[in-house]
């Protein structure tokens, strides 16, 4: 590992403190002169046609200042490409899901709010409606959106070489098929929205929001004002995970509640609210035939997928994706068919997750070790056949750069102690590998690069901004880091300004696991642009040429004569009477392809990078009674070089619980008629603490060639692979494969149970 | 987050002023303890309750006295759960309880809840522990005055769930219970607390609290229980099964007795499985297996609560086997 003066290093983040206090601000703790309390009204019914809307009472109630409703939807449909604009953020015509937006109100206090929601009238005409995606896309079923057959609502095709040739030079060909249900984010803040539309014109609005610029590009088209009047502060954020880039119907209605009331209002959802009104993850059917040779070289693969997509389209296009996208960063598919289906339901709208399609990774990570078992490979031997390396392609065509994957999966092997247990642990007891790449900032248009600005006080010290965001992840302690290296100072020298669109510039936000890769790279390149303007009138001091000149603990020396020094703030000044400012402007574009389309063209540079990991679990199985727990995790993530050593650590605990274990083993959704029947913590299981294995967090370095000092994505390999590693685990531990998520005992059970008759 | 509904509250600061608190009440009260899940469920709007009757400066409700001399065992009802893990009275009669006390919900909650509000714990439903705009969805059902079981079609009553912990392991344990009333004081076995219905789960009436739990001959029995949850702490049983039986039997079941729990709307004695066992080496396999069967028999899950009701059940003979082999192998509670 290169020795850097602030770099890979474990410090502790600059939002520590305040975190660790309570002093950091999330938004329902921000409070605004004159704030009323808003209240959403949600549908009862899963499908109905709205037929009246009745908020005579509700107006009249004293205390509340405004209603709004169908009456105030602008007749805008928000959706994330313009062939998706299926969304109305307020019911108008239909709703499509128990708890969609109907109708909302804001009132002085909440009682006040919440009496006036019972005084709006709605009258329904119920229609029939489907759940579940596979009899959502059956002939007959009830028509979610009138001009979409079967309740399709994307198709990607994707079709690489001769998959049937593939197939017929095959040793061996299995077909299995994979599920998962549905899943909830679970970020611990529940959804809340400020917006404070002022007199003038401008639209304040608070929000947690992994992506501001995008949200203030949306409120633009939605709200039809001028997108440097749409306001979008970002408060902290507690979790995002996926969940938080998209715009909701929430932001909408706050939005409109305050145009309405000439005054500033705050809606904050309930835990119900927010698991079942922003978004929920896919539920999903996948089935996988798959050929290889007779020493497991993936020939030929043939993928269909059905996903419950919910009443709306969200990021559908980019959902329907990003399964097989990860599933090709991986390993080398010659020829490789994927029919992936997108389904409206009569469910809650699904998102993006950290851990998006477990049925899909889990499922075909799975189904190698079935075939390595098969045909009596190694599991570690057989991901090592497969895997990419650097220099080659990725079947829709992305170029992988820097790529660890190999060594991950040895280095994982290794101290994990593989060889010694895999197959040759107590019944019970097992182990079991998982494996996969990244991409690092998709293909996104205008939105898809960054730019930062370093701005200098005259004492010397710099502000940066940028437009990244930091969800919890650390992006923001990474952009000091960084400038502090190039500009030679520490990291509390530096002020941060980030993701406030009023100040920073077009950021896609933490998205697309972009944010040290493309934000790293604008903040390094606006420090270096600062350092060069910086030399260049230190030069004039000092009676040199700039090459000549270094910059160290704020003072900028002759490199071979340190004796030279003067102050930062010297030269700043000098900057500023010169007229001549130091101002660091920086940015930068990951070079993808321009033409690459998520339906109509999957084909080109899918990312500007791409980060890997491989991930090692060892389970304990009760054989009486079917539970598992996890007891080990050893992970070792390709992330090119660790910014900071403890917060990519860190990341990969978190994934391990988050999508990791509690993704495989327990989390689900349960439903009854459309209503969720488990809308809180206590009875959606997410893993506590003592659920937690022993986690042994480890990097590959290999010094990304695109990235900034060598950075990319951090974290996302442990949820992402956790569900193979663990079914993979089980199946040593058992004998059996449970091939429905989550892996609950009664499933573990009942395959015990069909082994035992079949053996009989 | 869920607002609370307003409502009054009175701080009795003794048992005198608790009755007359009591008796006073015009209001649709509730008797707030720890309130771990009274609160919760006012934030869900399931009672109308207009005031709240709190406990806690009634101190002298608050004691755990063991005497050795008679082997009884007194704890008060506002003992609170860390209390009865820490207690060198408990852990010298009957250890089993703390043990089992460690089982139930998080240290946070177990420094709060208390023993009486453990005993008096409302049953639960997917159906019924929800929101008021969420309940509004459905029909009425039987546990909100309704006509109907959204959980169970066709019910002809109340389908909810027992769920505190404590119960099943106090009745295997003969425990007796002291109700309070306007009237004065009765002494009832645990046991007769129940009334098996979800709708109202225990015999108390508005004008009555329970003021302690006694056992008798605390150090006369072994006991154990274990419950099945899908995480390692803070769940409510899915099954639970406690089990007790004569000290110093030598490896037998003497006078033994099995109390299953979370598999229907009360804690269950099941004395058909406890006769299997009676008698028995712990490791009689074959006693096990139809005491087991028998426990299983008369469990009645419905899908109401987490994992599969078939599950559930079947949980009820593991669980129960589980212990047995404990046993065997000397490390019971």
């Amino acid at each position: 590992m290169k020795d850097y003066k602030i770099l890979g290093k474990s410090v502790a983040r600059i939002d520590t403190p305040l975190k660790a206090t309570g002093d950091a601000l999330f938004t329902a703790d921000i409070k605004l002169p004159r704030m009323l309390v808003g209240k959403v009204l949600h549908s009862p019914h899963a499908h109905a046609i709205i037929k009246n809307i009745d908020i005579s009472k509700a107006e009249k109630l004293p205390g509340v200042r405004a209603v709004v409703t169908r009456e105030d939807s602008f007749d805008v449909r928000w959706g994330v490409f313009k062939y998706t604009q299926d969304h109305q953020l307020i019911a108008v015509d239909k709703v499509r899901f128990v708890g969609e937006e109907v109708a909302a109100v804001a009132a002085e206090d909440e009682e006040t709010a919440i009496k006036a929601l019972d005084l709006i009238e709605v009258e329904y005409e119920i229609l029939p409606a489907v759940f579940e995606a596979d009899e959502a896309m059956a002939d007959g079923a009830p028509l979610i959106h009138e001009d979409h057959p079967n309740n399709v609502n994307i198709h990607v095709n994707i079709d690489v070489g001769d998959v049937e040739k593939g197939f017929a030079d095959s040793d061996y060909v299995r077909e299995d098929r994979f599920s998962s249900s549905g899943e909830t984010y679970g970020m611990l803040e529940p959804y809340t929205v400020i917006a404070d539309y002022k007199a003038a014109g401008a639209l304040e609005i608070f929000v947690p929001t992994a992506s501001p610029h995008t949200k203030a590009k949306a409120l633009s088209n939605l709200l039809k004002i001028p997108l440097n009047k749409v306001i979008v502060r970002r408060s902290n954020v507690g979790g995002a995970l996926g969940g938080r880039s998209d715009i909701f119907p929430l932001d909408f209605i706050t939005a409109t509640l305050s145009r309405k009331a000439k005054r500033p209002v705050k809606a904050s959802y309930t835990r119900e609210e927010s698991m079942t009104c922003t978004r929920q993850v896919h539920d999903m059917i996948v089935d996988v035939k798959t050929g290889v040779s007779k020493t497991g070289e993936i020939l030929a693969q043939d993928i269909k997928v059905i996903m419950g997509g919910g009443g709306y389209s969200s990021t559908g296009p980019i959902a329907a994706s990003v399964p097989f996208l990860v599933w090709e960063e991986t390993y080398r598919l010659p020829n490789v068919r994927l029919n992936s289906y997108r389904v409206y339901t009569n469910k809650p709208i699904r998102g993006m997750y950290r851990c998006h399609g477990r049925a899909f990774l889990g499922g075909l990570g799975m189904q190698l070790d079935m075939i390595a078992h098969e045909l009596g490979i190694d599991p570690v031997a057989i991901r090592l056949k497969n895997a990419l390396q650097a220099g080659e392609f990725q079947a829709t065509g992305s170029k992988i750069f820097g790529c660890g994957l190999s060594e991950a999966i040895k280095n994982a092997a290794e101290k994990s102690k593989w060889a010694k247990k895999r197959g040759k642990m107590a019944p019970g007891k097992g182990i079991g590998m998982g494996a996969n790449g990244m991409m690092c900032g998709f293909p996104m248009g205008i939105r898809g690069g960054s730019s930062a600005i370093i701005k200098f006080n005259e004492d010397g010290y710099p502000t940066i901004l940028t437009g990244v965001v930091d969800n919890g992840q650390g992006n923001y302690h990474a952009m000091v880091q960084i400038c502090a290296e190039v500009l030679g100072l520490n990291i509390p020298d530096i002020h941060l300004v980030a993701a406030d669109t009023e100040v920073t510039t077009l950021d896609m936000g933490a998205y697309s696991q972009a944010a040290v890769f493309v934000g790293g790279n604008a903040v390094k390149n606006a420090a270096e642009d600062a350092r060069q303007q910086i030399f260049e009138i230190a030069a004039k001091i000092l009676d040199c040429n700039a090459d000549e000149l270094a910059i160290e603990e704020g003072k900028i020396f002759r490199k071979n004569d340190k004796n030279s020094a003067i102050g930062l703030h010297k030269v700043i000044r000098k900057g500023l009477i010169d007229n001549t400012p130091v101002i660091g402007r920086g940015s930068y574009m990951p070079e993808v392809s321009r033409t690459r389309e998520w339906v109509s063209n999957p084909k080109g540079q899918q990312a500007g990078t791409f980060s890997f990991g491989a991930n090692v679990v060892e389970v304990d199985v009760d054989m009486d009674t079917g539970e598992v727990s996890v007891t080990k995790a050893t992970g070792f993530h390709d992330c090119g070089f660790p910014i900071n050593l403890k917060a990519v650590e860190g990341q990969y605990e978190g994934s391990i619980a988050s999508g990791g274990l509690g993704s495989s083993l327990m989390e689900e959704h349960l439903w009854k008629n459309g209503r969720m029947l488990n809308p809180d913590f206590l009875e959606y299981k997410m893993p506590l603490a003592v659920d937690m294995p022993e986690i042994s967090a480890n990097v590959v370095i290999t010094d990304d060639p695109k990235g900034p000092f060598g950075a990319k994505e951090a974290g996302l390999f442990g949820s992402m692979n956790s569900f193979q590693a663990i079914g993979n685990a089980v199946f040593d531990a058992t004998g059996v494969w449970v091939k429905e998520f989550p892996i609950t005992p009664d499933k573990v059970l009942k395959a015990l149970a069909e082994k035992e008759k079949t053996v009989k | 987050m869920l607002k609370l509904p307003p409502f009054a509250i009175l701080r009795p600061r003794n048992r005198d002023e608790l009755k007359s608190a009591m008796t006073g009440s015009e209001d649709e009260f509730k008797i707030l303890a720890g309130g771990t899940d009274l609160i919760n469920n006012l934030k869900k709007r399931l009672y109308f309750t207009t005031s709240l009757i709190s406990l806690k400066r009634v101190e002298e409700l608050n004691y755990i006295i063991y005497d050795q001399n008679s082997d009884q065992l007194k704890i008060g009802a506002l003992a609170h759960l860390t209390e009865l893990t820490e207690s060198p009275a408990i852990m010298n009669s009957a250890p089993a309880i703390a043990a089992a006390v460690k089982t139930i919900a998080a240290p946070p909650i177990r420094n709060r809840a208390t023993i009486g509000g453990n005993l008096c714990l409302d049953t639960r439903c997917y159906y019924y522990n929800q929101s008021k705009s969420w309940r509004q969805l459905a029909p009425t059902c039987y546990k909100c005055g309704g006509g109907v079981c959204n959980a169970a079609p066709g019910a002809k009553k109340c389908q909810a769930v027992f769920s505190a912990d404590l119960p099943p392991l106090l009745i295997a344990l003969e425990a007796e219970i002291t109700i309070t009333g306007s009237a004065g004081s009765r002494t009832i076995l645990l046991a007769d607390f129940y009334t098996g219905s979800g709708g109202r789960p225990n015999i108390l009436q508005k004008d009555e609290y329970l003021s302690e739990i006694t056992l008798n001959q605390a150090r006369k029995r072994t006991s154990l229980y274990r419950k099945f949850r899908l995480r390692k702490a803070l769940d409510f049983p899915l099954a639970g099964v406690a089990l007790s039986f004569d000290k110093n039997s030598s490896g037998k079941f003497i006078n033994p007795k099995v109390v299953i729990n979370a598999v229907a709307s009360g804690p269950l004695s099941v004395p058909e499985a406890a006769e299997k066992l009676n008698g028995k080496e712990f490791s009689d396999q074959a006693a096990i297996q139809t005491a087991a069967a028998a426990a299983m028999a008369a469990a009645r899950p419905i899908a109401n609560v987490g994992s599969k009701p078939f599950y559930r059940k079947k949980m009820i003979g593991l669980l129960l086997k589980k212990m047995a082999a404990e046993l065997v192998a000397g490390q019971e509670a």
